[in-house]
């Protein structure tokens, strides 16, 4: 039996069996082409649908015309419905129940983004962004023009064979923006008490409802508090969810918490605890009588099933976990949850991605959005099984041997240090970062179930590494000569070493590298300067890190924003925590020279010196690929890889990505 | 006509004479010097394939006489994502080019294609099929930071192989000729330099062996397509950088280029993303500002030259080549800006040309930021189906329009209006024309700005639009008479059909803890009022409150911009955004992130900072300047509705936006009543 008891119970939903408890919730893929679903969207949702996914809720098509981009699907458009009954024929094949979630963006987007542009309208004339663009205060018209948009929107999905629709009131949307107080100032029939605030939501809904007829799902996406000075709270919002519940005409609601300018809540990272949302999510199950779908960084079916058992909510969603391993209902059910992959809320393959107006993936599944490619049933087993001798067992290492292994390579890694992980290893030590480690922590268990052999603190030079007549390799697996074995591929994943400025004083004992100050291997001051020449995750986690410990930390960073290579979301939230953990940033210098315990530096626009105090210095100023034990191998023969950050330093998305598609080449 | 319009006939055909002879490039008949220079407009569809947006876009410029057109930035390999331009290694893209080629031959054109592979200058995880960046050696482009692979010999062969199957598939799709991107972005111009190639093998080194790329691509070209095509290199000459190749450099480069015998022209060019000013020049660089380095090159070479840099007059062009200095003259933005550059010149109507202004907020910002490109004086750009040539239709019945605002929306609406055939008067309550245009051209680095609002008075005055500055309507001075309104102007008892407004928008008022705080139009207005030291409250973070401050700055007054954001200019773009900012160090402006400010007391204004409520003083300022945003002025448009009839409304008074927008909702507008 199950022990996810609840979690695989069926559940009727509007005349509709979902099979269980899972939803995937709505996201934006990106994957649209000329606005309408493409193969990739049918690839994506099928593989999910087949591996026992209750409910698939597809995110933020568009309904109004003005919105127009190419990211998204057309929901307004009538060209759209044939793909649409492709996408609902592969869903439904496996029994998965499929929702469409539309949104209206009201003052959330830009109508510039083609070239017919338009002016952005909302209840009232208040940016949604602190840079944001003002909108137009909507006029009569643009009532009719919207609710016109949301009723053509869901005939398109009535007849493009969709179960339901999902009305985006929700972190985004022109709907949650009546809800709002802070971006309702409506003085109107639209504005004003609750009624008068929900007048829109309510009217959209009634024209749907008459457009859809009595069977069609009707659902919303809802965030229970705007979480903004000025928006509505958890007390309000449900109230108003109580309200929209009480009109009958919805038939569920899926949990959402804030806005775009409280991103920490609706795009939450790593940081932010699994199963945050849960108090907002068991508030909402116990205020109203509809279904609610719990959200907020659901990690595990055990998580899932606790949810259901103590009756916060009555199925569950998730985004990314289901993004990032297709299979995660599917290993729960049959009792394999340790193997499931985990999400660890990095964003970088999903969110940032999006917000950068590019497809998702998922830095840890490669198959992700590459279905086609990658996707179950692609993997072919090699003609013929072949050792394969990995050096370095950080994320590329590790991954190759783990495809290679499935295709049935025999596979050994072999790793300088005393432990499997790479760079996450160190870079996960900072506590915002510690999720991380899931990532290496899968794949060496994957490894430890696939037989592959694993050498630890062995560090393998070029002169080890004999190349033989018939294009195999010899290698001494220890250090004294004792073990030589025989490989037919060698690949080579030694990742990449720090670059340090050419800046007097770099040398000095107390300036270290941002990996040594996370390791902790270093002693750190009480005054640190921290540098950063990428604007990465390393120096402002380090800087979290250290200024918890009591240290008094200054950032700087060369670029004119702080972290200014981290995607969108993350962004906003680590400039916010950066400041609440007492870190001083200063954007826009760069290092000039260190005589501690001075350290200079001068403005890149202008020149002006800067001189700081510090302990200890730490620099994170920048990677180059460790080819050192490639160099000269390349083109020597066919049977020499490398892969990863030895082939240039980039991300663990990279270097996973080129790892999968190395292992299914060889 | 008008006396001094028939006098500008009369002399202007004479003076473009060298400008309107005709040219032959490797046996290409063109019709005059004029080249529509390479650039990207991401009008690809969704498969790297050319899309009719292309076609009517090159079509446009065709029929007005344009000589040769070249496409501009083409993906030579596969191995590189962009989304938006043409994906040239793909046999899929000839039906589209024959289509973009017939129609421009079909005007008497000729069509050359761009090839390029951006080597370090992208991040290979554009798309989903990602790939490592590779480049000369592993040294990251300034503005893409991602470090990228070193190539190995068998990978250079491959993108030699792969321009050759581009060129082969525009020999196909119908181009008379193809051009390789060694320019301010292009692997072949990262082998070139000093700064980004390191190697040490035969694509390394002497000038040579850095040009050995270069001239294998140019002879696999030919191997493909013979002597049947025009081959061209897009060369920048000055990298422009610390560490990169110099101006002697860059014409040594031109020549050698010269003696190979396979290069039939050379495109010149200048900088690289390193240097945003260099590459993409805005108004603040001068016109003609690469006219001379071009010129060496084409003495260097002993090629044909095409002149490039911010030409964008008759006057210019015709003295580039009676100087000798070019063969031909190529323009990029002034053709989008306005499509019938020939044209009017050929029927002696350069006043009617509407001047590019380099703002780059319609092109150049737009495709960095991965949009298709237009123009934010002319709407027509990139939407020629719509609003291109022979487009604009006469209305049912010719109508008397009041206009009331003469800032670019109020200004371009009645152009437009009285174009199509109404009877249109403008009134503003300023002295002058020109709206926010009036401040924007106050700040020397961007006086160009006012071309625009000059450009469409001219064209008001020339379509006897009257324009009435001085009156502050108000909605009092409105009475609706069954389909009429009677307005008081000034005294003078009128009749209209129908009112536009255009009254632009206010800034958001500021309210500090203590002292007050003026907002940007006072201070452009009338900066003597403000102290010797002052700091501009930036939340904006925008053009205007840039543009304020160094405004303020150049009257000799000491700027600081306190902002609660990182930076000042976050909301232009990639190609304006540097530029901007080291106008801002240049003219002495401090900047303090992360702060708002709070109060201004007799010892300096005090800050807060914006994350952690930190107090910090800022000695000796005297002034606050705040630049909180925009608020539509819609009072009047809503006073108006209320009378029921003929009311619509364009330009900031709907929604506060930039210039481009202003105009393009005026464009709409205009057409439609």
């Amino acid at each position: 039996m199950s022990k996810f008891e609840r979690l695989f119970e069926p559940f009727q939903l509007k005349g509709k069996t979902l099979i269980n408890r899972v939803v995937w919730l709505p996201h934006l893929t990106g994957y649209s082409h000329e606005g309408r679903i493409s193969d990739k969207h049918v690839r994506y949702y099928a593989e999910r649908a087949r591996n026992d996914v209750g409910m698939i809720i597809l995110g933020c098509e568009t309904v109004n015309p003005k919105y127009r981009n190419g990211a998204r699907v057309d929901a307004f458009d009538p060209r759209s419905v044939e793909g649409y009954r492709r996408l609902a024929d592969a869903v439904h094949e496996h029994g998965t129940v499929l929702v469409g979630q539309l949104v209206d963006d009201g003052s959330q987007n830009i109508c510039t983004a083609t070239l017919d542009w338009s002016y952005e309208y909302a209840p009232s004339p208040v940016a949604d962004w602190v840079l944001g663009l003002v909108p137009k205060a909507m006029e009569p018209e643009d009532f009719d023009f919207s609710r016109e948009a949301w009723v053509a929107s869901v005939r398109n999905h009535v007849d493009g064979g969709y179960d339901g629709s999902e009305l985006k009131v929700a972190h985004d949307g022109l709907l949650r923006q009546f809800l709002s107080p802070l971006y309702n100032q409506r003085e109107d029939d639209y504005g004003g008490d609750r009624e008068g605030r929900e007048r829109f939501v309510r009217e959209v809904l009634e024209a749907m409802r008459a457009e859809a007829g009595p069977d069609h799902i009707l659902g919303i996406r809802f965030p229970f508090d705007e979480c903004i000075p000025g928006g509505f709270g958890l007390e309000e919002g449900l109230e108003l969810l109580g309200d929209i519940a009480s009109w009958g005409i919805v038939d569920y609601v899926t949990s959402d918490l804030g806005v775009h300018s409280a991103l920490r809540f609706c795009n939450p990272p790593m940081s932010t605890p699994a199963g945050f949302a849960r108090y907002a999510v068991r508030a909402a199950s116990q205020a109203v009588d509809l279904p609610v779908i719990a959200y907020g960084r659901i990690r595990t079916p055990e998580m899932a099933e606790e949810i259901l058992e103590r009756g916060e909510a009555d199925l569950v969603g998730v985004a990314r976990a289901l993004i990032t391993d297709p299979q995660w209902a599917r290993k729960a059910r049959r009792g394999d949850s340790s193997r499931i992959r985990r999400c660890i809320g990095c964003n970088q393959g999903c969110l940032d991605r999006i917000w950068l107006g590019q497809e998702i993936t998922c830095i840890l599944n490669p198959a992700a959005g590459r279905e086609a490619r990658f996707g179950e049933g692609t993997l072919v087993p090699a003609e013929q099984p072949r050792r394969v001798l990995v050096i370095g067992g950080g994320p590329a290492g590790m991954k190759t041997a783990e495809v290679a292994a499935r295709r049935g390579h025999e596979v050994t890694v072999v790793e300088r240090s005393n432990r499997l992980g790479g760079a996450v290893n160190i870079l996960s030590r900072a506590p915002t970062r510690r999720d991380f480690l899931d990532s290496v922590r899968w794949l060496e268990n994957e490894l430890a179930a696939l037989d592959v052999e694993v050498r630890l603190g062995r560090e393998i030079a070029a002169a080890d590494v004999v190349l033989r007549d018939d294009g195999g390799f010899e290698v001494d697996l220890t250090d004294h000569g004792g073990e030589r074995r025989q490989f037919d591929e060698l690949v080579v994943a030694t990742g990449a070493v720090a670059v340090l400025p050419e800046v007097a004083g770099v040398g000095a004992a107390s300036v270290v590298g941002v990996r040594e100050a996370l390791e902790g291997t270093e002693e750190i001051g009480a005054e640190v300067v921290i540098v950063d020449g990428v604007g990465t995750f390393a120096a402002v986690s380090a800087a979290q890190m250290l200024a918890d410990t009591g240290r008094r930390v200054t950032l700087v960073g060369e670029a004119l924003e702080t972290a200014a290579n981290l995607g969108p979301p993350d962004r906003q939230i680590q400039l916010t925590t950066l400041f609440e953990h007492g870190v001083e940033a200063i954007p826009g210098y760069s290092l000039r020279l260190i005589d501690l315990p001075a350290v200079a530096f001068a403005h890149v626009l202008d020149g002006d010196p800067l001189e700081l105090r510090a302990d200890t210095v730490v620099l994170a100023t920048g990677w180059a690929a460790d080819e050192s034990l490639f160099v000269g191998r390349d083109g020597l023969d066919g049977n020499v890889h490398r892969v990863g950050d030895c082939v240039a330093p980039r991300d663990v998305g990279m270097a996973l990505f080129t790892a999968e598609e190395l292992a299914r080449s060889i | 006509m008008s006396k001094p319009e028939a006098d500008r006939r009369e002399s202007s055909m004479e003076g473009y004479e060298q400008l309107l002879s005709p040219y032959r490039l490797a046996g290409l008949e063109l019709r005059n010097r004029v080249v529509w220079l390479p650039h990207l407009t991401r009008y690809a569809t969704d498969d790297g394939l050319p899309s009719e947006q292309h076609v009517r876009y090159y079509e446009e410029r065709a029929r007005n006489g344009v000589a040769l057109i070249i496409t501009g930035c083409e993906t030579a390999h596969p191995a590189v994502q962009w989304g938006g331009r043409i994906n040239a290694f793909d046999t899929a893209a000839v039906s589209g080019y024959r289509e973009m080629t017939a129609a421009v031959h079909e005007h008497g054109s000729f069509m050359f294609g761009q090839l390029t592979d951006d080597g370090n200058q992208q991040n290979g995880v554009g798309g989903l099929e990602w790939n490592h960046v590779r480049a000369p050696s592993p040294v990251p482009d300034h503005m893409v930071g991602v470090v990228p692979k070193p190539l190995t010999k068998a990978e250079i062969d491959d993108i030699v192989r792969y321009f050759g199957i581009s060129t082969q598939i525009h020999a196909e799709g119908g181009f008379d000729g193809v051009e390789i991107k060694c320019a301010h972005d292009g692997l072949h111009r990262q082998f070139l330099s000093p700064h980004f190639n390191r190697r040490a093998d035969e694509y390394g080194g002497s000038a040579d062996n850095r040009l050995r790329i270069l001239r294998e691509t140019v002879e696999e070209m030919r191997r493909r397509v013979g002597e049947e095509m025009v081959i061209g290199v897009r060369l920048s000459l000055d990298e422009a950088i610390e560490g990169g190749f110099d101006e002697e450099e860059g014409i040594e480069y031109a020549r050698i280029i010269g003696t190979w015998g396979t290069v039939d022209y050379l495109n010149a060019d200048r900088g690289t993303t390193g240097n945003a000013n260099v590459m993409n020049p805005t108004m603040a660089v001068p016109q003609g500002y690469s006219v001379e380095i071009g010129a060496r090159a084409k003495r260097a070479s002993e090629l044909p030259l095409i002149a490039f840099g911010r030409i964008k007059t008759p006057a210019m062009a015709e003295r580039i080549l009676v100087e000798g200095k070019a063969d031909l003259v190529g323009m990029a933005r002034q053709l989008i800006t306005d499509p019938e550059w020939v044209t009017k010149l050929s029927r002696g109507a350069v006043e009617e040309i509407k001047p590019c202004i380099a703002c780059n907020q319609g092109c150049v910002d737009r495709l960095w930021s991965g949009l298709p490109i237009t123009c934010i004086l002319n709407p027509s750009a990139g939407r020629e189906r719509r609003w291109g040539a022979g487009s604009l239709v006469p209305p049912s019945a010719p109508r008397r329009v009041l206009v009331i605002g003469a800032g670019p929306a109020g200004l371009k609406v009645a152009e437009v209006a009285a174009r199509r055939g109404h009877s249109v008067t403008v009134v503003d309550r300023a002295e002058r024309p020109g709206g926010k245009v009036r401040l924007i051209r106050k700040t020397s680095a961007r006086s160009e700005f006012g071309e625009s609002t000059d450009w469409l008075e001219r064209q008001l005055d020339r379509l006897g639009v009257e324009v009435r500055c001085g009156i502050a309507l108000g909605a009092a001075d409105v009475t609706a008479r069954g389909e009429e309104f009677a307005v008081d102007l000034d005294g003078a008892a009128l009749s209209f059909d129908g009112i536009v407004v255009a009254t632009g928008a206010r800034p958001v008022p500021a309210k500090l803890e203590a002292g007050e705080a003026i907002s940007i139009p006072e201070a452009m207005e009338d900066p003597s009022a403000l102290a010797a030291a002052v700091v501009v409250w930036d939340v904006e973070v925008g053009q205007a409150s840039a543009t304020a401050a160094e405004f303020l700055a150049g009257t000799g007054r000491q700027v600081t911009i306190a902002t609660p954001a990182d930076r000042p200019a976050i909301g232009l773009g990639v190609s304006t955004t540097p530029p901007q900012l080291e106008r801002l160090a240049a003219a002495g402006v401090k900047i303090v992130p992360y702060h708002d400010v709070v109060r201004l007391e007799a010892e300096g204004a005090l800050l807060k900072h914006a994350h952690t409520g930190a107090e910090r003083r800022l000695e000796g300022v005297g002034s606050v300047v705040a630049a909180l945003g925009w608020r539509a002025d819609e009072d009047l448009y809503h006073a108006l509705r209320k009378f029921g009839g003929a009311v619509a409304r364009a330009g900031d008074c709907v929604a506060p936006r930039d210039v481009g927008m202003a105009i393009y909702s005026a464009e709409a507008l205009g057409r439609e009543i």
